[in-house]
């Protein structure tokens, strides 16, 4: 198997620094003067309920939405996040008429860029779905359709990868297997999580905000030890459960 | 199913049909000038065939210029709606509307203001009733597309431009043809209102008139025929279209 000294090529991954991050939905503040720092090379989840903001925060890092004037997102080693982001939503979103290697080539193609192959192959190698380079998508399971979604992310071979609940619409097994084949693949990139599940940053997260309230804002960050991906039933997974449940919790009131 | 089969089934129902429709004819002694029967259709075929080809080509050609008109406008509008809310909440009574007002209370007014176009005007009718589906398929298509596909593919690189020809657009597809089919049996109804309403000599409407006129129900029935086979075949070049350009909207067979 490849290792990822092979597949990913430029990684001199920055850490991010939001200052002041705004967002109202209508009328309604969603977050106000929040701050958050996505060290360099590590995973860092954003956890919360459903509606908090935690997209909508990952999106003004992604630079797809605009927040207010003072808001800044900068990288740590002074240049802009332009360029340097790969963005992974819930659904794969893979195009219908396109088959496994188009998707996962998606991105030079729509640039009208020379198409990688070799690169193309061996990640999907990687990824477990070598098998189904030919085949179109809608001739695969979920978890293999987010397989290839996740190629796709990858073979923009950017440092910084942003990914929005990528893994909460697939079957739990299923979920176990492509968060592993995720901490894998992305080792040494800056990676943000966003998820409303405590097991998974548990299992994937160096470090763990819970975002909550309204106007949301971060509370300071669960380290669990070990290295990502944790065992769901190693002891810093059972007991930061039931702190992020708490968490979650406290904020909901 | 084997391809076979495919072709044998409907040939089938057709016979079915012929048979159960001569039936009805013959059981009832109905004469030739209440209720023509399938084997009156075959003389009446034959004694006027150079008559059917030229007002068939007629009908034909002017049905497939309306409905190109109607895949023109009805895109370009159909793009419109489809970004713009305002546009989207704007037009659509404006178009319902329109739609809802029966086209055969349009042929003379047409008729009056391009007074002798016959060729224009029958295909401005063909266009006027078939371009709706069009339209609206195209503008459903566009505004449902999931905001999650522009995030990705901006985050891949690609420019709205791209985004809207490589894929906003091809996503479009299996819904426009879907509405092509039903506006290509439209317009033969557009092409015909015009041939029948307001008589010009030209056209399968025209042969139809006539033989109301003479009281040749053999003849009338034929034109109908040959209007249905005309549709069906029309309808059967959107379907391969489809399938060359939508293939892969089809859901497999198991």
């Amino acid at each position: 198997m490849p290792t990822n000294g092979t597949l990913g090529q430029n990684l001199n991954a920055p850490s991010i620094e939001v200052s002041n991050a705004q967002f109202a939905y209508g009328s309604r503040p969603l977050f106000d003067g929040l701050n958050l720092v996505l060290e360099a090379g590590r995973w860092t989840c954003v956890l919360g309920p459903s509606g908090v903001g935690k997209s909508s925060l990952l999106r003004m890092i992604a630079g797809l939405l605009s927040g207010g004037n003072d808001t800044a997102v900068r990288c740590g080693d002074g240049s802009a996040t332009a360029g340097r982001v790969a963005y992974m939503a819930q659904r794969d979103f893979l195009l219908p008429w396109l088959n496994v290697v188009g998707n996962a080539t998606l991105g030079a193609r729509l640039r009208g860029e020379a198409v990688d192959l070799d690169r193309a192959n061996a990640l999907l190698q990687a990824a477990g779905v070598g098998e189904a380079a030919n085949a179109m998508p809608d001739e695969l399971s979920g978890g293999m359709r987010q397989r290839v979604a996740l190629v796709r992310t990858l073979m923009e071979d950017r440092p910084i990868v942003l990914m929005d609940e990528p893994f909460s619409a697939l079957d739990a097994i299923t979920r176990l297997r492509l968060q592993d084949l995720a901490v894998r693949l992305l080792a040494k990139r800056t990676v943000l999580l966003v998820t409303h599940d405590p097991l998974e940053a548990l299992r994937l997260g160096d470090r763990i905000f819970v975002m909550n309230g309204s106007p949301a804002g971060l509370g300071s960050p669960l380290e669990p030890a070990g290295r990502p991906p944790r065992e769901a039933g190693a002891p810093d997974v059972l007991s930061g459960q039931a702190r992020l449940l708490r968490e979650l919790a406290e904020g909901g009131k | 199913m084997s391809s076979k089969q495919r072709f044998a089934t409907p040939i089938i129902a057709l016979v079915i049909f012929a048979l159960l429709w001569e039936f009805l004819v013959w059981i009832n002694d109905w004469p030739n000038y209440v209720m023509a029967s399938p084997s009156d259709l075959g003389p009446a075929f034959y004694k006027f065939r150079w008559l059917f080809l030229e007002f068939g080509w007629d009908t034909l050609w002017r049905t497939v210029a309306g409905l190109m008109l109607a895949i023109a406008f009805g895109v370009v509008v159909g793009m419109i709606m489809g970004f713009s809310r305002t546009m989207r909440e704007a037009l659509y009574p404006l178009l319902v509307g329109f739609n809802a007002i029966p086209k055969a209370t349009v042929v003379p007014v047409v008729a009056l203001l391009l007074v002798g176009q016959h060729n224009l005007n029958t295909v401005l009718l063909a266009f006027m009733i078939s371009f709706f589906p069009i339209t609206v398929s195209i503008s459903i298509g566009l505004s449902t597309l999931e905001p999650e596909y522009r995030d990705i593919l901006l985050s891949l690189g690609a420019s709205r431009l791209t985004i809207f020809r490589k894929i906003a657009l091809p996503k479009t597809l299996p819904e426009f043809f879907g509405a092509l089919k039903v506006a290509v049996t439209l317009a033969f109804i557009g092409t015909n209102l015009m041939e029948i309403v307001e008589p010009h000599g030209r056209g399968l409407g025209h042969l139809f008139d006539s033989g109301k006129i003479s009281a040749d129900y053999p003849l009338m029935f034929a034109v109908l025929i040959a209007l249905a086979v005309m549709g069906i075949g029309l309808y059967y070049v959107v379907v391969i279209l489809e399938k060359i350009f939508a293939g892969w909207a089809e859901r497999q067979e198991s």
